[in-house]
């Protein structure tokens, strides 16, 4: 009766190399697509709010109190302290990342089962009827086909000694990792902190600032 | 569950650090500027409007795991 290993190995028996190192290449381009859109989305909709008979978006704000000691002209401290209410971009509270899948590492023992050189321009040549030497862009696709090779048996080993371990070896190591914001958003964001500043009023007098 | 942000200093632009429970709290934060004795803190009427957003935020990251650990 044949184990699950030896059915799951059965599953990787004939697959085109391409397949295995492509596939885990593949899933963490997806997982970072729907990374970004999840980010973008949240952004959109958790910092910014639309601005009432327009299209454009304007970043959510909050308001923060702002408390600063007074030194009196004679160095000492007054108990009385300057206080000013700003608002502060939402966007600037909140640690936006860029988190996506930055390395990734396929490891695999593979025996190769056979080999296809399909001369994919010879044969659309033929069908049009023209001469190999007249076009000089001939490329050989070469498709290899194999399995997973059993774990601790190099090939050239005897059936009767790889028919022990029937379970092989696939390994994906994926690292996600915070990678650089966009110029882009980094700008914005800059721009919001800078807007952070107090600005000074004209006609009042305002304590300590 | 509570994430850690810094801010400039509205006054030296040092970095003020940021704790999003501590700050919906109402707590205050000091400027990390020895000489700046500015502090901040959320102004009550905001504090709906930035519980939200941290709260999106928070599910934002489930997602995003969830999402990693399927792909």
């Amino acid at each position: 009766m044949p184990s699950d290993e030896s059915n799951l190995t059965n599953q990787f028996t004939g697959m085109p190399i391409k397949h295995l190192l492509g596939a885990p290449l593949k899933a963490a381009s997806e997982a970072n697509g729907l990374l970004a859109r999840s980010q973008l989305q949240f952004l959109l909709s958790a910092c910014f709010e639309k601005v009432q008979g327009s299209t454009s978006l304007k970043p959510k704000m909050i308001e923060m109190h702002i408390e600063r000691d007074i030194v009196l002209p004679d160095g000492s401290k007054s108990e009385e302290k300057a206080s000013m209410t700003i608002a502060v971009p939402l966007l600037t509270l909140i640690p936006i990342n860029s988190l996506s899948v930055d390395d990734i590492q396929v490891s695999f023992d593979m025996e190769i089962q056979s080999a296809n050189e399909d001369r994919i321009q010879n044969k659309k040549n033929k069908k049009n009827g023209r001469n190999n030497k007249e076009d000089k862009s001939n490329k050989d696709d070469l498709e290899m086909y194999g399995s997973l090779a059993p774990k601790g048996h190099p090939s050239g080993e005897s059936d009767s000694s790889r028919s022990h371990s029937a379970n092989a070896h696939y390994e994906v190591k994926m690292h996600a990792g915070n990678l650089p914001l966009p110029t882009g958003l980094t700008t914005v964001i800059d721009l919001l902190n800078k807007n952070i500043a107090p600005i000074p009023a004209k006609n009042k007098s305002i304590e300590g600032y | 569950m509570s994430f850690q942000t810094t801010i400039p200093c509205p006054a030296c632009q040092s970095p003020i650090a940021i704790d999003s429970m501590l700050l919906l709290s109402g707590a205050q934060f000091r400027c990390s500027n020895k000489q700046c004795t500015t502090t901040i803190s959320i102004d009550g009427g905001s504090i709906d409007k930035a519980k939200q957003a941290f709260n999106q935020f928070e599910a934002l990251k489930q997602q995003s795991l969830e999402q990693a650990k399927s792909a």
